[in-house]
């Protein structure tokens, strides 16, 4: 594989500056607990939001921002609804976020835009804070409760907005703190009636939200010397047992009693201003961070005489810039803390098992790749902001050959669009001509031209008809031969438009006045808190003859789309006819679809649903990887003709309903690294997917925290192989042949259990669910106590495994069940010595950590000889974000 | 056991030795009566375990004549039988017998050299007469010693009446020598009645025994005990004293217990164990505050009442104890603890064996009467908790708690959650700190009794990380309430937590390293004892000292890793010329732990005193970084310049010193890939530095008058870098300085007042200043016999391969320098006239093989090579003596006061006199010798161990120098010893009294037996000289030569001798 490492793409990376989760612990709610997700809200106004995944962390959407940092994230939730049927409907999601203006945004999350803000005639707000959510009623006839939204404002304002009736509504002020320095810092609600604020002139306040009263105010005193002489309150956060806990710009930490608001205990935990602090849902641990990059961690014990006290139990510098925001979730599977800060890495710490689990950081590249090519052309796509660059990368022959040393890469085209918006996707076609640009509200399509005196493109917008370009997209895809683009709207509406030469100038490429919306399969869903987020499509992918078009769901749904039919140049452009009823769209109910009768033929072609789309089973995550094995024959080689159609009486416009011939294999990688082949048209798992079920992969891989972004296939010569990358590794797994042999996939098939009895514990040991954050540490390397202590006792020696007390931890008991089964496998791979990535001769896998970060690995081809010879190698670019 | 005849008589009889020579039974009476006295004392402490066996020598070695060393004893062995000894014994005149101590060599060489000095004949033919003979010179030299005592006593001044007294002696020393040689046959047999009773006391005795054994040589030269030396790393104790209710630390270097008075910052009381005995470990009786148990590393352990230097013999029990500790049990008995080491393992001993842990154990804590008992070692702790509260002892249940963070240093403290009650008691937290060993991280465990809880709750909650300190932490102990956390390490720090709050208190800026931290028992002071060799004692509440003890700092040699003792690093140390008290000593920031160049570099110097044991000044010479960060960006140590030479002017007024650095091999390893070569581009940027300081009166410090970069150049004719300087020698008659360096040069500096527009500059206080200029450069010849295939051109880097020596002649008028590289076939040895600079004379046959020093006294030129020592006279030109030496590192020092020198090599000392053939005293001081110093017009040796202590060599008629009574009664404690003090009063009594009475012009009155080096001249009077000078005009003058040869015929002996023969 030839790989140029492209560092020239200067993607910026932006800080991190707030940090939700939905909810922060399990506890409080009956049935199944709400969605669990993060939001991680950045300086650039962008926010992402994460699955935790227990522990796996895949990164599923990004919310667009105009650039505004993003200063506070909330959730709530809905009150729940009974229905009729008297079963509990859970109360939706709802993210709100502030920043920098007087304003309070609710982001719409299935479209990844600003739903409603609720501004007012207040300053900006500087920190907010949901109610907490009321217990569920089982009566119905109780009014709902909807959580308040409490902001403070940099005038010292304190405001209550409504989310009753899924709206944001001013609801009155709280109080207002005169003074210069009375600006709002942070706040908190105690409980469900009174607010914690703490203020810029070294106060922190407990007011009453019923009657707006002040209850208490308590003070920090003065800063220490040479700072400012008020001492800040950074940071208020209230223990579950009421206490109230504050960090300040003096580092200390203050434990003040919740019932009389005195101060119960001052801890020095840092040497700077201490930001923010979470808390552990038990109430006994407290981690706070700092503007050096620190994280401490206090605990509570019994002091002296009996009484609870706290002590700072260590600290450790987690960011090499300033700890901005923390959170924390602290559940059954998941004890994590999440900070970020300017350095822009989102740090994981274990909760629950800290000292005994090791930090992990999580990618600040997209997870999706912000990289696309048209390898024929050798371009490269890369966008940000407004903004998309286009690179050429000149052949390596060519370098290698030329004295003068030509530049290797070179920027031909750089297109500024004019929208409000910034550019959520672009898409290349594989021969370069077609460039495609979205915002949220607008489509582009460009033609790029080489000039001939020029290195540069020309750049051409391609007129696209009425309403296409306004939709907006969130996805788009140019198929592999360049005909048709795929589009995702905001909505997650899928319209496909296609392309062809003019009549008078074929070079001239125009897009076809009608654009056909492809729908998607209704599904019997449960109810969700997040509602139609998730439906939300994450990937698009067309086949290597461009004749499916699958895409994938945040829920782990796809759907799919066969071209049928044959091309026929010489037919009309575009034709419009009945729909059969006797083929495809079985059970369509979609209303607001106008053409649901009608069935417009590109060429002879048209777009319908996969027979078999139903039969293809939902994912168990969200789709990483969607991507069709290139097949080696070409199925529609007709070039011109309509084979077999005819006009006849009944069906004066023939055209044909034969499906797209050959194997179309698509190739899935999850959110949870499981790894599958369908086979689209069949509906069914292929017979190479049969035979390496995810169990297969590699140790190597599995060990793999970061998720898989994208992949490459190589398909030179003989070979089959798939590169897989994400943001820290690249690795290559050979799916020409069987992944293991015959004797490891026995195994893993009937799930026969190989114990070894002691030389397996310490692998097993290694496979244990962490909580969330990195893996368990070795033991010579732990800040914990001993695993294993001895006592002797008259003479009897007894030992004692102090990890007793975790095996009775409510652990995820399944997945260690499963963690036993993969020793074993692991076990027997290691007996048939295959652990090398030998297999019958050939590398069944290979891996490097050599590239990182990696913002996106994009193939290229030579174009010299397309002929695919023995010595042809893959050709790829990986463009890594200079550090 | 019974004491015998022999036994008593031995007693006396070393008490008698360390006063003055050895004494036979008919001349004690002539002698002092302090050993009348002390035979008194002595009587009192027959049962004691410790024997203090005679430091001096009880043997003599009078081998003066060559004939002699064919009768000279062998050394005694230990199991020798007594009957043969006191047939010996009986016997005056020793038996010709047995070899001679050096080896066979030896001999051989002598009669070579008998052959050669025909002058010597005579004395031969004197020595070969009959016993009655010597029976009878013996009588009547006795006779004249108590006339010339007498005379001395009388100490009317009349310096010639003495010098008569002495020269009447002088003939008659060779008889005196036999009768010593008698005199030593007695003393063994004593010894050896007294070796069968160490050997009674156990298996441990042997080693005592051992020590024994080197005495039997001896001679007129005595070799005082050791005294000083480092505090053992142990905590020292807090006491108080019931007697004069003063509080007293009571701290211990591996020989001698002290008592140090807080109050006054000195010791009270000294108690010194026998020799080969070192202090493990010790603490107080948990019931009486006035009993110290100790442990030793021979497996004694003893209990010492120390404010009555009454010593109790305790069972011997366990009878190979590491470490104790003490401890009140709930019954109010007292409960000592003893760790010991098993077989991979540690055992808790009380009376009986309470737990054997299978890790090793160094150090234990009892905890609230004995409820729990926290052990640690250096992976592991180990807690124990009683089971009942009534029980007995051994009723507890053990945990031993890996700890993969491994464990420095340990504090456990107990607090009772519950009341007072004993019902709530079960309820006791104990509170564990441990120091990491990687990082400086200390881990403190709030509750470790969770680890008792019953099967399935067992927990040890994660420990607080207490995180200040960069490098493993040394010591760390709770305060007395528990609040706090006092914790010090490398950092030079006391690092002060919070507990509460996690605030940190620092007191920063020590002079040294920290290495242990003890809480007074009212919690009001804390002791810290520091890397250089001090204890201070602060207050708790201001965190000043109220009380500081500093010893010698000189840098002990750190053993490698691979427990080879590597060349040891001489001392660079001088005696201060005015008073031979003073040592100035280049020393170390801190004791140095491991055998780098950063940590062994010594940039300090440090004055002290040896006669009071006292420190007085500590100045840093050069850079340092002792409290700065020292860990450079690739984490090796940054290491400061090595001060390598040291000399003061002969009037104490000028320092010069030199010091040198070279860049770790890390900053320069990329410029070259060999090891060579990386050595060859450090030297490049070496830098050496010669300082010359001028003593500041006003501030008691020496102030920089000039610093010449790169004094010499390197070797080969290199450029760059600065070349090594071999030996600085001090003039010592005037101010200036001699240099020789690698480059083959000889430098003198001499000092000469700063002009400025032609007038001399002044200072504030109206005094010249001076500064510092190379007078004379002289460059030494090559060596002749240069052999062809060795080109000159070629460079030479290696550095063992050049030698070179320089001295002074007393006078100042002759410079003896030598410069031999390995392509040298022979040694030539220059005469430089030192205020010419010319070079007067280049000998080449007076050594063969390389030199290793070269030095004057009187009229010889001492040089030494790796196996011999040549002593060569100048005038006749002739070599007078060769004594073979044994290998290794040598250590030349000359004593112009009592004409003799001394050559050290490791730890043997051999004293010679250039006039005699045989060595006048030989020795071991069985640690090797970092230094041998001679103090300016004193008698002996001054020599300073490896292991920071002192002995002094001296002849015995020279005043021991050692005032202090408290470390004297170790040099006077007889047989069975204990110190000599009762009180603290009588010590600063006999203290003040030895001071004021031992003034060092006296001393040449007390001995006046073997003093002839003291005033050897003859007296020469003015009409002589004019007789050979004025007889008429100068033209009329006889040849120079005849002239000469006259004046040396006055002022010579032995070529008179020689002319006649």
């Amino acid at each position: 594989m030839d790989v140029h490492r492209a560092r020239f793409v200067p993607y910026p990376e932006s800080a991190i500056s707030a940090l939700a989760f939905s909810r922060s612990s399990d506890t409080g709610y009956t049935g199944i607990p709400p969605a669990l997700r993060l939001a991680i809200g950045r300086s650039n106004g962008n926010i992402e939001i994460w699955n935790p995944l227990v522990g796996q962390w895949a990164q599923e959407t990004i919310c667009l921002g105009d650039g505004k940092n993003v200063d506070g994230l909330a959730w709530t939730q809905d009150p729940d609804e009974v229905d009729s049927e008297g079963s509990v409907l859970p109360g939706q999601q709802r993210l709100f976020s502030i920043a920098s203006s007087p304003a309070v945004t609710e982001w719409d999350l299935a479209t990844g835009e600003p739903k409603r803000k609720s501004t007012g005639n207040f300053s900006e707000v500087w920190c907010f804070a949901a109610q907490p959510r009321s217990k569920t009623s089982r009566n119905a006839h109780d009014e709902p409760q909807w959580q308040e939204i409490v902001a403070g404002c940099g005038d010292g304002t304190l405001v209550l907005l409504s989310t009753a009736d899924n709206d944001l509504q001013f609801k009155r002020f709280l109080a207002r703190v005169a003074g210069k320095r009375a600006r709002c810092m942070c706040i908190t609600y105690q409980d469900r009636n009174n607010v914690v604020a703490g203020f810029a002139d070294s106060m922190i306040r407990i007011y009453d939200t019923r009657n707006g009263s002040l209850v208490r105010q308590m003070s920090l005193g003065v800063a220490l010397p040479g700072a400012p002489k008020n001492a800040f309150a950074w940071t208020v956060k209230v223990l579950p047992n009421g206490d109230i806990v504050s960090g300040d710009s003096n580092g200390e930490l203050r434990i003040w009693s919740g019932s009389n608001f005195s101060l119960i205990q001052r801890l020095a935990g840092h040497e700077n201003d201490c930001l923010d602090l979470i808390t552990s849902a038990d109430g006994r641990t407290i981690l706070s961070g700092s503007i050096d990059g620190r994280m401490a961690i206090y605990r509570q014990s019994s002091g002296n005489g009996g009484q609870k006290s706290w002590a700072k139990s260590s600290h450790r510098r987690v960011h090499s810039g300033e700890v901005k925001a923390m959170a924390s979730f602290d559940g059954k599977g998941l004890s994590v803390v999440v900070s970020g800060g300017s350095d822009s890495a989102t740090k994981l710490t274990p909760l629950r098992e800290h000292g005994k689990e090791n930090l992990r950081s999580l990618p600040s590249l997209p997870q999706e790749p912000k990289v696309v090519s048209a390898p024929r052309a050798r371009l490269i796509a890369s966008w940000w902001g407004q903004d998309v660059y286009v690179w050429r990368i000149a052949r390596q022959s060519i370098v290698d050959s030329a004295s003068e040393m030509p530049k290797s890469r070179k920027l031909v085209a750089k297109l500024s669009l004019d929208t409000r918006h910034a550019i959520r996707s672009v898409s290349l076609s594989p021969d370069g001509r077609l460039l495609a640009a979205s915002t949220g509200s607008e489509i582009k399509v460009f033609q790029l031209r080489k000039r001939t005196e020029l290195e540069t493109l020309a750049v051409r917008k391609i007129q696209t008809p009425d309403g296409f370009g306004s939709l907006g997209a969130r996805l788009l895809s140019f198929s592999p031969d360049g005909k048709w683009l795929a589009t995702v709207t905001p909505d997650n509406e899928v319209h496909v438009a296609r392309f062809s030469g003019e009549l008078e100038q074929p070079k001239r490429l125009i897009c076809l006045p009608r654009v056909i919306e492809l729908e998607r399969r209704q599904r019997k869903v449960a109810p969700s808190t997040l509602k139609e987020y998730d439906r939300t499509l994450v990937r698009l992918a067309f086949a290597t003859d461009s004749s499916v078009l699958v895409a994938g769901d945040v829920s782990g749904h796809m759907d799919s789309w066969v071209l049928e039919g044959h091309e026929d140049i010489t037919a009309a452009a575009i034709e419009t006819t009945t729909h059969d009823s006797d083929r495809g769209s079985s059970d369509d109910s979609d209303s607001d679809s106008n053409d649901e009768d009608t069935l417009v033929l590109f060429y002879g072609q048209h777009w319908t649903d996969n027979p078999a789309g139903h039969l293809l089973p939902k994912l168990d995550s969200a789709p990483l990887v969607l991507t069709f094995r290139p097949s080696t024959i070409s199925a529609n080689a007709l070039i011109n003709g309509n084979p077999g159609v005819h006009s006849t009486r009944q069906n004066p416009h023939a055209h044909s309903h034969e499906l797209p011939a050959g194997h179309h294999r698509l190739w899935v990688m999850t959110a949870r690294h499981q790894m599958y082949e369908f086979d689209v048209l069949a509906g069914k798992l292929s017979d190479w997917s049969r035979r390496n079920p995810t169990a297969v992969l590699p140790n190597d891989f599995r060990t793999i925290k970061d998720r898989a972004v994208g992949a490459v296939w190589d398909t030179a010569g003989q070979r089959e192989r798939v590169w897989l990358y994400g943001t820290t590794w690249v690795f290559m797994l050979n799916v020409g042949a069987d992944l293991a042999d015959a004797n490891t996939m026995a195994l893993v098939t009937t799930k026969k259990r190989k114990r070894a009895s002691k030389d397996d514990k310490t692998q097993s040991k290694q496979l244990k669910p962490s909580s969330g954050a990195g893996d368990r540490v070795i033991d010579n390397l732990s800040l914990s106590g001993p695993d294993l202590i001895q006592r002797t006792d008259n003479g009897q020696v007894v030992e004692i495994d102090m990890n007793a007390l975790d095996k009775r931890h409510p652990a995820a008991h399944d997945e260690l069940n499963d963690a036993d089964d993969l020793a074993g496998l692991q076990l027997a791979r290691l007996r048939s010595s295959d652990n090398t990535g030998e297999h019958n001769g050939q590398r069944t896998w290979w891996s490097t950590f050599k590239y990182r970060p990696i913002l996106g690995m994009v193939p290229l081809e030579n174009g010299v000889h397309l002929g695919g010879s023995e010595d042809d190698t893959l050709e790829v670019a990986i463009v890594e974000r200079p550090m | 056991m019974a004491r015998t005849k022999e036994e008593k008589a031995a007693s006396k009889k070393r008490k008698a030795d360390d006063e003055m020579v050895e004494t036979s039974k008919k001349r004690r009476t002539n002698l002092d009566d302090t050993a009348e006295s002390s035979t008194k004392k002595a009587r009192l402490e027959p049962e004691s375990p410790i024997v203090q066996l005679p430091h001096t020598p009880g043997g003599t070695v009078p081998e003066k004549k060559e004939k002699k060393k064919k009768r000279k004893s062998q050394p005694v062995e230990a199991d020798e039988p007594m009957e043969e000894d006191k047939a010996l014994a009986e016997q005056p005149p020793p038996e010709p017998e047995s070899k001679p101590a050096a080896s066979p060599d030896a001999k051989d060489v002598d009669v070579a050299i008998e052959i050669k000095e025909p002058w010597r004949v005579g004395i031969k033919n004197f020595d070969t007469k009959t016993k009655q003979q010597k029976n009878h010179i013996q009588k009547k030299w006795r006779k004249r010693v108590k006339r010339a005592k007498q005379a001395a006593s009388a100490s009317t001044g009349n310096a010639l009446q003495k010098r008569d007294a002495k020269r009447q002696i002088r003939p008659s020393k060779g008889d005196a020598a036999k009768g010593i040689t008698q005199t030593s046959r007695q003393a063994k047999h004593r010894l050896n009645l007294l070796v069968q009773d160490v050997r009674a006391l156990g298996p441990r005795g042997l080693s005592a025994v051992a020590n024994a054994n080197d005495k039997q040589q001896s001679s007129a030269w005595s070799l005082s005990s050791s005294a000083g030396g480092r505090f053992i790393n142990h905590d020292p104790i807090f006491a108080k004293d019931t007697a004069t209710g003063d509080a007293v630390l009571i701290a211990a270097t591996p020989h001698e217990f002290l008592v140090l008075s807080i109050e006054t910052s000195l010791p009270l009381r000294t108690f010194p164990l026998k020799r080969g005995i070192s202090i493990r470990s010790f603490c107080l009786d948990p019931t009486d505050s006035e009993n110290l148990h100790i442990v030793c590393d021979n497996g004694l352990s003893v209990v010492w009442r120390w404010t009555e230097t009454e010593l109790r013999h305790q069972a011997l029990f366990p009878s190979d104890a590491q470490f104790v500790t003490g401890g009140l049990a709930v019954d109010q008995k007292h409960l000592v603890m003893y760790l010991r080491d098993t077989e991979g393992g540690t055992a808790i001993w009380t009376e009986e064996e309470l737990y054997v842990s299978a890790a090793r154990l160094n150090g234990i804590k009892i905890l609230s009467e004995g409820e729990y008992i926290v052990a640690h070692g250096p992976e592991s702790v180990v807690v124990g908790k009683r089971k009942e509260v009534d029980s007995n002892a051994a009723n507890y249940v053990w945990v031993e708690i890996p700890m993969k963070t491994g464990v420095t240093c340990m504090d456990a403290r107990i607090t009772h959650t519950g009341g007072t009650s004993k019902k709530d008691k079960r309820h006791a937290k104990v509170r564990l700190a441990l120091g990491g060993k990687s990082q400086g991280e200390i881990y403190m465990y709030d509750d470790i009794t969770s680890v008792f809880a019953q099967q399935g709750q067992v927990s040890l909650p994660a420990p607080r990380i207490l995180h200040w300190h960069r490098e493993a932490v040394s010591a760390m102990k709770f305060s007395l309430d528990g609040s706090y956390l006092i914790s010090g390490g490398k950092e030079t720090v006391l690092v002060l937590w919070q507990l509460e709050t996690g605030k940190k208190h620092f007191l920063p800026h020590l002079t040294s390293e920290i290495e242990r931290i003890v809480v007074s028992p009212e919690g009001d002071r804390y002791a810290v004892q520091m890397g250089d060799n001090s204890i201070m004692v602060l207050s708790t509440s201001e965190l000043k000292p109220v009380a500081n003890f500093a010893g010698l700092q000189l840098a002990c040699p750190v053993l490698n890793n691979e427990l080879t003792s590597r060349d040891y690093k001489l001392a660079t140390t001088v005696l201060h010329p005015h008073n031979s008290d003073q040592l100035l000593i280049a020393v170390p920031a801190t004791q140095p732990k491991t055998a780098s160049e950063a940590a062994e570099a010594r940039p300090f110097l440090q004055t002290y005193d040896l006669r009071a044991a006292r420190h007085i000044t500590r100045q840093a010479l050069t850079r340092n970084n002792i409290t700065d960060f020292t860990i450079g960006p690739e984490g090796t140590a940054v290491a400061p310049p090595n001060l390598v030479r040291i000399a003061i002017s002969h009037d104490g007024q000028w320092l010069a010193t030199v010091d040198e650095w070279m860049p770790p091999p890390s900053d320069v390893a990329f410029l070259s890939d060999s090891a060579d070569g990386v050595l060859e581009e450090r030297l490049k940027r070496r830098e050496v530095y010669l300082k010359i300081w001028r003593w500041d009166e006003a501030q008691s410090l020496w102030t920089l008058s000039t610093r010449v970069d790169a004094p010499h150049a390197r070797a080969g004719k290199q450029t760059q870098g600065a070349g090594k300087v071999f030996v600085l020698v001090s003039d010592p008659v005037s101010a200036g300085f001699a240099t020789v360096g690698e480059d083959g040069r000889v430098r003198i500096w001499k000092s000469k007042t700063r002009v400025r527009h032609s007038l001399a500059m002044t200072g504030g206080d109206g005094v010249e200043l001076k500064e510092w200029v190379c007078r004379r450069t002289i460059e030494l010849p090559k060596g002749g016999d240069e052999r062809a295939d060795s080109p000159s051109e070629v460079v030479n880097n290696d550095q063992e391969s050049l030698k070179a020596c320089l001295a002074y002649s007393e006078d100042a008028s002759l410079l003896a320098a030598s410069f031999t590289t390995s392509t040298d076939a022979t040694t030539l040895v220059h005469l430089i006239d030192a205020s010419t600079g010319d070079i007067k004379a280049t000998k080449s046959g007076i050594v063969n093989g390389s030199l290793e020093h070269l030095g004057f006294l009187d009229r010889y030129l001492i040089a030494v090579t790796q196996q011999m020592v040549y002593t060569w006279d100048l005038v006749t030109d002739h070599g007078v003596h060769r004594h073979l030496i044994s290998e290794g590192v040598s250590q030349l020092s000359i004593n112009s006061t009592d004409s003799t020198f001394a050559i050290v090599v490791g730890s043997e000392i051999t004293v010679y006199q250039p006039a005699e053939s045989q060595a006048v005293y030989k020795g071991d001081c069985k640690k090797r010798v970092a230094a041998t110093l001679v103090g300016k017009s004193s008698k002996g040796y001054r020599l300073l161990l490896e292991d920071a202590t002192v002995r002094t060599l001296a002849p015995s008629g020279a005043a021991l120098r050692r005032a202090l009574p408290t470390t004297t009664t170790a040099e006077d404690a007889p047989l069975a010893t204990l110190p000599a003090i009762e009180e603290a009063e009588r010590a600063v009594d006999v203290e003040m009294t030895g001071m004021l009475a031992l003034p060092p012009a006296e001393s040449t009155t007390r001995g006046p037996v073997f003093e002839e080096a003291e005033d050897d001249r003859p007296v020469v009077r003015p009409e002589q000289l004019a007789s050979i000078f004025d007889v008429g005009q100068s033209f009329a003058l006889p040849p120079v030569r005849d002239m000469f040869e006259a004046v040396v015929r006055l002022y010579g002996r032995r070529p008179i001798v020689q002319a006649a023969a």
